[in-house]
């Protein structure tokens, strides 16, 4: 259980600074004072559960809450981590949602807890908080897509190591012992990865400047073989 | 001996190719036509739906260099041997372990998706994912052993 403290003023608080709280007005920072609670949790204690529904909004005050959910590998997956002056579990209970994710102290912390009438009734009243919140969101959705580009990039990058190794697999080395035997443009390897030639392209130049290959027009060498299969991420 | 293992291997790859292979790719085909989880916003579905997608082009990069590569190669053994020709300097054995490495990830992965089934409450699309993972448990695992044993013998 996490433990109830007075309740700090919104209006001396350092850390709203760095919030979306700080285009309220004196009057409006008295009323968020009302309307919320705040609470210590320990180390380790959960804040919000993941596929729990959201009553109110959090305000990380001091400490920091990790967000996590547990990957199709059972493993669990830190999405991020929030810090002093952060607000979390807005996403959710701004779009009615149950949480996708669970925040868990990762050191004892003090978060407050904005009562969700309250919240919502405030963001009828205050264009500049609902500006405030859309740029969050905006910005949040922003750094969403990048991580999908980066994880779709680096599966990418496995599969082109992958068909490197079923290249030289089925084709073996020329004499040098380290050129694989066969000649194949760029759009020849780009269908065995499944994947645009530009992509294809591109990969290839990455290993080529990492030394795991060497490239002489449509040759490739390859120079590091422990890294190219490690690249692959085929032998768990 | 050699006609025998010559024949088997061939019998087990058109098995592969003409009768689980497609088995699977029409489940693939069923599972979208019949719903499309990315529409939801249920945290289960897009998990489920990922992890699909992941089989799906898995699955579709091991048919992918199994028909190209793999399975061209391994008869090209057979007719090396019969030739006595060792040009092509092919590596079964590389060849095997690198298709294993993709046949595990697969069955991770489908084993993952039955775990997410369990989760989920939409039992029309649920069916037909789960048949998806029974025939990967049940027929998938089963003949690509039998595939493996036969390979490892080259």
């Amino acid at each position: 259980m996490s433990k109830s403290i007075d309740n700090p003023e919104c209006l001396f608080c350092n850390t709203r600074m760095h919030s979306f709280f700080n285009v309220l007005d004196k009057s409006q920072l008295q009323l968020l004072t009302q309307h919320k609670s705040c609470a210590i949790f320990k180390k380790g204690q959960y804040v919000f559960n993941e596929q729990g529904l959201p009553h109110g909004l959090f305000c990380v005050n001091n400490g920091k809450i990790k967000l996590s959910t547990i990957g199709f590998d059972g493993k669990e997956q830190i999405l991020r981590l929030a810090k002093s002056g952060d607000v979390i579990g807005y996403r959710a209970l701004i779009s009615n949602q149950r949480y996708h994710c669970s925040a868990i102290a990762i050191e004892d912390s003090s978060v407050c807890i904005i009562d969700k009438n309250f919240f919502f009734q405030t963001l009828e009243n205050n264009n500049k908080l609902l500006f405030e919140i859309a740029k969050k969101i905006g910005n949040d959705l922003k750094i969403a897509e990048e991580h999908i580009v980066s994880l779709s990039q680096k599966n990418v990058r496995e599969r082109v190591a992958e068909a490197l190794l079923f290249l030289k697999a089925t084709y073996g080395f020329a004499p040098d012992g380290q050129t694989i035997n066969i000649t194949l443009n760029r759009e020849e390897i780009a269908d065995y990865v499944g994947t645009s030639t530009e992509s294809t392209i591109r990969f290839l130049s990455e290993f080529n400047h990492e030394k795991i290959i060497e490239i002489s027009g449509k040759k490739i060498k390859i120079i590091n073989l422990s890294k190219l299969t490690k690249t692959a991420n085929l032998m768990d | 001996m050699f006609l025998d293992s010559a024949k088997l291997t061939g019998e087990c790859i058109k098995n592969l190719i003409h009768e689980l292979y497609p088995s699977i790719q029409y489940q693939f085909v069923l599972i979208t036509s019949e719903n499309d989880l990315a529409n939801t916003d249920n945290g289960a579905n897009k998990k489920m739906n990922e992890l699909l997608n992941g089989l799906k082009n898995e699955f579709q990069s091991l048919t992918s260099y199994e028909n190209k590569l793999v399975f061209p190669s391994v008869l090209k053994k057979f007719e090396t041997n019969k030739q006595s020709d060792n040009t092509q300097q092919i590596n079964i054995a590389d060849l095997q372990q690198l298709t294993i490495g993709k046949e595990h990830r697969l069955m991770q992965m489908s084993d993952k998706l039955s775990s997410e089934i369990k989760k989920s409450k939409q039992s029309k699309k649920d069916s037909s994912i789960i048949k998806l993972t029974q025939i990967f448990k049940n027929d998938f695992a089963v003949q690509k052993s039998k595939w493996n044993q036969i390979i490892s013998k080259l």
